[in-house]
């Protein structure tokens, strides 16, 4: 009796402390993205100079536009550098483009991005940007029609063409040649968006107590998550695409609708219903986890005396990820999932290792990524957390009025 | 026979769960670590006295394109 008294005062006193450290866990975020936000914005003068390395001297227009002369006595015009910004996967991408005086584009220089590091290697190392070299200002610079994107970096390919296309109209209208009507950008509405809201209400309705043949739905789910939305457009939901929305650096809706259903449709329907259908029903590295333990016979295992110690653990990451990223404002600098690794064979030998350890853990431990080292499930935690606060506070109001 | 496998198997496989998650902890450190390298936001110590300003190798940047063509101007 005594024994079982303890223990029911002990859940609210635990409650108490998740409470105590969500909050703290919060201030800790705000306080980095302030300090963040303070800090000195980079020196972008290197990547002008690189932009057109045969300068004698660059003669400043404007803070974002130079002319770039090829001798002392400014007699032979090389061009003029403007600085372009697009929003690229991790964040805002600065590019010094280098423009001839008709208006071709002569080269450019990553002045500054917000990319994962292997991510951004592929499209350098491609020859995406030489592609984009002699293209005169008044080009669109459309992805998939006068561009080819690299596959598996669509967005960071984007991004890197909308800097040049601006830089070069910056450039464009100071010396004065015709302008180009700007383009309104085309929503792009295609196969994975049409996927994603599909896995959205199979996912709402598949979980409703009442539905017949739930396990086959749920594995046609995954299925398709795992083979759409992971091998075909590898388009999983990492930490850094929270960390990018934290910052501020939101995209344009028109190109990253496909995100924006992600995360809308993760919210409402977490609000309406307290679930998360994109981690049960169709995460493709849960699905690929779940694949793993189909073959392997794999369990739920209990972690024993140490349940306590390795969730603190996995919230510990989750928020030291977020923290970090704040602080340097690079949302994708400390994101250490494995996805792009699995579903595009990208990534460091230390992400590979992890893979194989992940994988064949998952022969025998349900999903072990996803319940001791997925950053989002901490996130999940505390939105259930602070939902399930913010009702008890409402309905205790409204007992009280 | 069967059950006392069983047992077994529950009384070690808390052990193995924190080996696998301490093992994908380091792994996770050090690949964390290797991007902020990289990046230049985190400097490993060279023997200076100061330590370099964070975001320095953000600004290095990446050159791209051919050499751009000569245009002059002016009298020739």
């Amino acid at each position: 009796m005594a024994e079982h008294a303890k223990k029911s005062s002990q859940v609210p006193k635990r409650q108490r402390i998740e409470r105590i450290l969500g909050g703290i866990a919060v201030i800790t975020i705000v306080v980095a993205w302030v300090f963040g936000a303070m800090r000195a914005k980079a020196d972008l003068m290197p990547a002008i100079r690189q932009a057109v390395p045969e300068t004698d001297h660059f003669e400043e227009l404007s803070g974002e536009l130079y002319r770039a002369w090829g001798d002392p006595a400014e007699d032979v015009l090389l061009g003029y550098v403007a600085l372009g910004e697009a929003n690229g996967y991790g964040g805002p991408m600065i590019l010094a483009v280098a423009v001839s005086p008709g208006g071709e584009i002569l080269g450019a220089a990553v002045a500054s991005h917000k990319e994962t590091p292997s991510w951004m290697s592929r499209v350098l190392e491609s020859n995406f940007v030489e592609s984009l070299i002699d293209k005169p200002y008044s080009d669109p610079f459309d992805l998939g029609n006068d561009i080819d994107g690299i596959t598996g970096a669509t967005y960071t390919s984007r991004a890197i063409a909308e800097a040049m296309m601006q830089g070069s109209r910056v450039v464009a209208a100071y010396i004065g040649l015709p302008t180009v009507e700007q383009v309104k950008p085309k929503i792009v509405f295609g196969v994975p968006e049409i996927v994603l809201l599909g896995l959205f209400a199979v996912g709402y309705f598949g979980h409703k107590p009442n539905i017949k043949y739930k396990k086959q739905l749920r594995w046609v789910s995954l299925i398709t998550g795992l083979v759409v939305l992971g091998f075909i457009y590898n388009n999983p939901l990492t930490i850094a695409y929270i960390n990018k929305l934290l910052l501020g650096f939101w995209p344009q809706w028109q190109t990253n609708l496909y995100w924006y259903i992600l995360i809308g449709g993760i919210l409402f329907v977490f609000t309406v219903d307290n679930k998360n259908p994109y981690c049960v029903w169709f995460c493709p590295f849960g699905a690929a986890q779940e694949c793993m333990g189909a073959l392997g016979g794999a369990k739920v295992r209990a972690s024993g005396k140490y349940r306590y110690f390795l969730k603190w653990l996995q919230r510990g990451l989750a928020w030291g990820a977020i923290l970090i990223a704040l602080l340097y404002r690079n949302p994708s600098v400390t994101s250490f999932e494995i996805f792009g690794t699995l579903f595009e064979l990208i990534g460091s030998n230390v992400q590979f290792i992890l893979l194989g350890l992940v994988l064949v853990a998952s022969l025998f431990i349900r999903r072990p990524w996803c319940t001791y080292l997925c950053p989002l499930q901490p996130v999940d935690e505390f939105i259930r957390m602070t939902r399930k606060w913010v009702i008890g506070l409402w309905l205790k109001r409204k007992q009280n009025a | 026979m069967a059950e006392k496998k069983t047992k077994r198997m529950k009384d070690i496989m808390p052990n193995v769960i924190l080996v696998f998650v301490l093992l994908s902890t380091v792994l996770i450190l050090i690949d964390i670590s290797g991007n902020l390298i990289n990046d230049g936001l985190l400097q490993i110590d060279s023997g200076a006295d100061e330590a370099e300003p964070i975001n320095t190798k953000q600004v290095e940047s990446t050159p791209i394109g051919p050499t751009p063509t000569l245009a002059p101007i002016g009298d020739a």
